[in-house]
């Protein structure tokens, strides 16, 4: 099986208690997070106690009362998302975070639907489900492996790509709890693992789409 | 509502939404309804939303950008010295860990607005690959971006100051200049 990685997006998500109204492009500029033209040019979606969402050309911001989000599909700029959330939670330095998530979502396309299929078969094997469907065929699938603790996480989900036809998507997701509430734990994890992370992700995507 | 620290997809994004009936609308005072074809693949924002409803979109996800970056190679470079329109800095690359050399680029290759940044000590990412369009061009490019972290505060130098001091120490090693310390 051929396959080209057509997307690759990477995205933290941040899990604990927000004050959405603040997250605009100019309290990110104004603290020299991003450049002023970028803060001109923002797409600003919504501004309002229970959410913001703006947009620049490297990066999509959306940050609701419980949960931060940010998200790019530029791989040169995988580094410069690390840098901004880091930047944004060094400022927020006494707001409360519970959880980090660092994730890799790819989109391949396969040569065939055949090939695709194939995929589909040698992943999730249909023996078992013959028996009782007709036609089974891989929606969703997500397997999990504890990492030190029960509590983090690597979860990888392999689906059919809503993006790319024939296509897979492969998103990874590492989840670490953060305990206390504790920022600078949270920025102490993003600063040395984030390398890492994408960098496993994106082996496990390339050990998966080989697998035939 | 699920909540975790996955990315949404676009299958998801269709599915989760929440229903925040306090919000006052940002576009009007309409009183809204609860919709439930909100479209995940869009990064638009949804038509009830922007209309004033009260159904607010868990994330999206974005559409298939124009044009795609392709990594070849990545440096990550520090600025030793800005002498009329060059720029002599350290490289790591970040490709395969463990190469540094120093290099002189062109001022004219940073762009303007990070210019400001590109003093001694700036640190830069420096990326070589190719610009793939979706009309299927391919161009070969280079990027050099400044990163951008908010200024040093008083309480991580004098973090970083006892650090050293206490590396200093462990280490045996006697501090004779101290002229330059802060």
């Amino acid at each position: 099986m051929s396959q080209t990685l057509e997307t690759d997006s990477a995205s933290i998500i941040i899990l604990g208690s927000f004050n959405p109204a603040i997250f605009h492009p100019i309290w990110f500029k104004t603290n020299g997070l991003i450049k002023p033209d970028e803060a001109d040019s923002a797409k600003l979606e919504v501004t309002h106690p229970a959410i913001s969402i703006f947009s620049v050309e490297w990066f999509r911001l959306q940050v609701e009362q419980e949960k931060f989000s940010v998200q790019t599909d530029d791989e040169a700029h995988f580094e410069l998302l690390s840098d901004l959330t880091m930047g944004t939670f060094s400022l927020l330095e006494h707001n409360p975070v519970r959880a980090l998530g660092m994730n890799r979502t790819m989109h391949f396309k396969v040569d065939s639907v055949e090939a695709w299929h194939a995929f589909g078969d040698k992943i999730a094997p249909k023996d078992v489900w013959h028996g009782i469907m007709k036609e089974p065929g891989l929606l969703s699938l997500t397997m999990q492996e504890p990492k030190g603790n029960f509590e983090n996480h690597i979860r990888v989900k392999v689906e059919p790509s809503s993006k790319v036809k024939p296509g897979i998507l492969i998103d990874v997701n590492n989840h670490f709890e953060i305990k206390d509430n504790d920022v600078q734990m949270m920025l102490s994890i993003l600063k040395e693992s984030w390398r890492d992370v994408l960098a496993k992700s994106r082996k496990i995507a390339d050990y998966l789409i080989r697998r035939e | 509502m699920r909540i975790s620290t996955e990315h949404t997809t676009a299958e998801q994004a269709r599915e989760d939404y929440i229903v925040v009936p306090n919000i006052k609308p940002v576009a009007g005072e309409r009183q809204g309804t609860l919709v439930n074809d909100l479209v995940g693949t869009s990064t638009e924002l949804p038509k009830e939303l922007a209309e004033g409803s009260y159904v607010v979109r868990i994330p999206s996800a974005a559409a298939i950008p124009r044009h795609r970056f392709k990594v070849l190679q990545k440096f990550e470079g520090t600025v030793l010295e800005i002498s009329g329109q060059e720029c002599r800095a350290l490289i790591r690359d970040l490709t395969s860990p463990g190469n540094v050399e120093e290099v002189t680029l062109s001022v004219e290759e940073i762009s303007e607005s990070d210019r400001s940044l590109a003093v001694p000590g700036g640190i830069f990412y420096w990326y070589i690959g190719y610009d793939d369009h979706i009309g299927g061009q391919r161009y070969r490019s280079s990027a050099i971006i400044f990163r951008r972290f908010p200024f040093w505060r008083e309480k991580d130098l004098v973090n970083a100051k006892k650090k050293a001091s206490s590396l200093i120490e462990r280490l045996g090693w006697k501090r004779e200049d101290t002229t330059h310390q802060r």
